[in-house]
């Protein structure tokens, strides 16, 4: 994994080097909020079958552990392909539009766009345990676990902003 | 390698877009950042679980084995979606109405202990009558049927209902009034404090004589079981022994029975004499009957505070509070205002549990063989809306504590358990009103943990002898209203819980042993 990143930046430093030119600060103004980019982010989580505690082998592991509490809440298990297509992400300038409200608000947001998800045998499980990573005496109580596989229909634009 | 291009490009991409936009901050501005927040909104949502599979699993049934359920249909979508075959989006707040996650502090939300700083996830929120759900949930449930179907699109329903209600309750408070008129209020009171003092002494006679009952019938009863069982009589009547009784153990039964019999005696006579009480006639009324319409205009109109009362507070006064919020709806609408559209969400869920056939009678069943059944159970709720909702999450000592409010309004919620059937076999709840609060930051924290044995704790302290008058009146109220709630075409008409606070919560949850 480190070499093809190395390969990748040095390829690209003698194009940068050629077309990287100062810009004035007028030009730098004008550089606001452009496409952005698209991404196609395919998450694939693997289980470890060295990790007997779940059939087959476990997937990851997240505990959260509330104030001062002897336990911790857990999202276990968490395995299969998780694939967005076309995510965009942009800084966009809303001054205009959403019922008018746009012009009053007038001000920069993150949009994150989504177009598409698939999940691959994809599966998470909600749980409470004493021990945030097994050892001696370790406890858990499985609540529920949710699988999905196939294509789902998820659309929409998320505005992210700073608010006062 | 693709997606680490993408990656390395983002931060250049992300820092271009920002530098131009960056400005240095004075140290008067710094100062004023305090405690900023995120905001955030969804503009043009949808989710359709189109064909992929989705599954719930880890419940289990009575006989151990495993219950699948498989999700299908389940979406998020504008409302209109006409239960998901359509496809609307929906906008989840707006750049000036955003959920907001922020820290807040004491000075900002008085119901937090001084000093105390909190995460707070505010839903968007309006102030406007029609998108404030405390006004419109109210007004919904006073319209008795839903706003825009066929027969209710006269916005003033709920103002003609509440006045009608209203005016029943104003013509109980003027009769009382008139039947008190010469007496005033004052003195009513205190010829009922006068005789419920008497009241008290006589129930405290006739509890001081049931004690007395219950020690002469264990008397009784103890030496019944030690009389001989020759000719035996049923507990409570005495041996017949002719002239005299020459055994001792009947004779004391005997004398046990005759004292049992006088404690009784004696008991009812403190029973009549305690109901007398009741019919204590004073300005041509019984003790009962003044005591019931003294309760009942407290009620109507707040505890009295002069002989010729007004209605400071009570149901009147709340009602007429409640008029104000109708009329700013019905106004709104007449002016041709409308909602802020909700969200239209649902879902089927299929699962298969174990079925035993029966035969036989009831008193006399057969178990037959057990086979799987599937069952089928679907949710679907339009026109949901969460504005103005909001948790507050702060931790001490005693672990992470909170305040929720929830303002949970929808048009419809239906619950079915058959596939291809309609609404008239359904659960149909139209006008779906919750304002849930639990918990406050300083009388009545909501309390979150989870125990070393992996279980969810969730804790509201109860009310204590110091706090007693601070909690009743700070500690929020919960409201629910439904209205036009119908079960298989049973209209079982409007259900409302108005003013529900909970004194005391300690709820765990139990891995039951299968």
């Amino acid at each position: 994994m480190r070499s093809p990143i190395a390969c990748f930046l040095a390829l690209l430093a003698p194009v940068a080097a050629a077309d990287l030119q100062p810009l004035a600060e007028e030009e730098l103004q004008a550089v606001d909020g452009q496409a952005g980019i698209s991404l196609a982010v395919d998450l694939h989580i693997n289980r470890n079958p060295a990790n007997t505690r779940c059939s087959g082998g476990c997937g990851a592991r997240l505990t959260f552990r509330p104030g001062q509490s002897d336990g911790y809440i857990v999202l276990d298990n968490i395995q299969g392909r998780f694939s967005f297509e076309g995510v965009t992400v942009d800084i966009e300038h809303i001054d205009s539009g959403f019922n008018g409200e746009g012009a009053q608000f007038n001000q920069q947001a993150l949009k994150i766009g989504l177009q598409a998800a698939t999940f691959d045998q994809a599966q998470i499980t909600l749980a409470g345990s004493n021990q945030s990573q097994p050892g001696p005496g370790f406890t858990q109580t499985n609540l529920l676990t949710y699988q999905t596989s196939g294509s789902v229909h998820l659309q929409g634009n998320v505005y992210i902003f700073g608010t006062p | 390698m693709r997606s680490s291009g993408l990656l390395l490009g983002l931060p250049l991409l992300l820092s271009s877009a920002w530098a131009a936009a960056m400005q240095a901050l004075d140290d008067i501005e710094l100062d004023a950042v305090n405690g900023a927040g995120v905001g955030f909104f969804l503009d043009g949502f949808l989710y359709d679980q189109d064909s992929a599979m989705a599954r719930i699993e880890g419940f289990k049934d009575s006989s151990g084995n495993p219950v699948t359920i498989q999700l299908e249909d389940s979406y998020i979508k504008g409302q209109g979606s006409q239960r998901g075959t359509l496809d609307p989006l929906a906008n989840i707040g707006t750049p000036l109405h955003p959920f907001r996650l922020g820290v807040r502090n004491a000075s900002e939300i008085p119901s937090l202990p001084a000093g105390t700083e909190v995460l707070q996830l505010a839903t968007p929120t309006w102030t406007d009558p029609l998108n404030d759900t405390h006004h419109y949930g109210l007004w919904a449930y006073y319209q008795g049927c839903l706003y825009g179907e066929a027969g209710c699109t006269n916005p003033d329903l709920a103002v003609g209902r509440l006045n009608s209600n209203l005016s029943a309750l104003t013509s109980r408070q003027t009769a009382l009034l008139q039947r008190y008129a010469s007496v005033g209020f004052l003195t009513l009171k205190q010829g009922i404090d006068t005789d419920m003092a008497q009241l008290q002494t006589r129930q405290q006679a006739v509890d001081a004589a049931t004690a007395q009952v219950q020690q002469a019938r264990s008397v009784m009863e103890a030496r019944y079981a030690a009389a001989p069982n020759n000719n035996k009589p049923p507990l409570g009547q005495k041996y017949d022994c002719f002239i005299i009784c020459t055994n001792s153990n009947i004779r004391a039964y005997n004398d046990a029975v005759d004292d049992w019999t006088a404690k009784n005696e004696a008991l009812m006579n403190a029973q009549i004499a305690l109901s007398q009480v009741w019919q204590t006639q004073r300005h041509g009324y019984s003790l009962s009957q003044r005591s019931q319409d003294y309760t009942e205009f407290a009620s109507l109109c707040g505890e009295p505070t002069s002989q010729q009362p007004t209605c400071s507070g009570g149901r009147i006064a709340k009602m007429e509070g409640d008029r104000a919020s109708l009329v700013l709806v019905s106004t709104s609408l007449k002016d041709g205002k409308t909602r802020v559209p909700g969200i239209d969400l649902g879902f089927g869920a299929e699962f298969s549990v174990p079925s035993t056939a029966w035969s036989g009678s009831a008193s006399n069943a057969t178990r037959g063989a057990t086979t799987t059944r599937a069952d089928f159970f679907s949710l679907n709720i339009e026109g949901f809306t969460l504005h103005g909702s909001y948790v507050n999450l702060w931790g001490n000592a005693a672990g992470m504590l909170g305040e929720l409010s929830m303002q949970l309004y929808a048009d419809k919620l239906i619950l079915g358990a058959c596939r291809t059937c309609t609404d008239a076999n359904r659960f149909v709840a139209k006008n779906v009103y919750l304002d849930l609060n639990l918990g406050h930051g300083t009388l009545q924290p909501l309390s979150f943990s989870m125990l070393s044995d992996g279980e969810l704790r969730f804790r509201l302290p109860g009310v204590t002898w110091a706090n007693y008058q601070q909690f009743y009146a700070q500690v929020p109220k919960s409201n629910i209203s439904i209205v036009n709630l119908s079960l298989s075409n049973v209209n079982l008409g409007a259900q409302a819980i108005r003013g529900l606070r909970v004194d005391y919560l300690d709820m765990r949850t139990v891995n039951l042993p299968r």
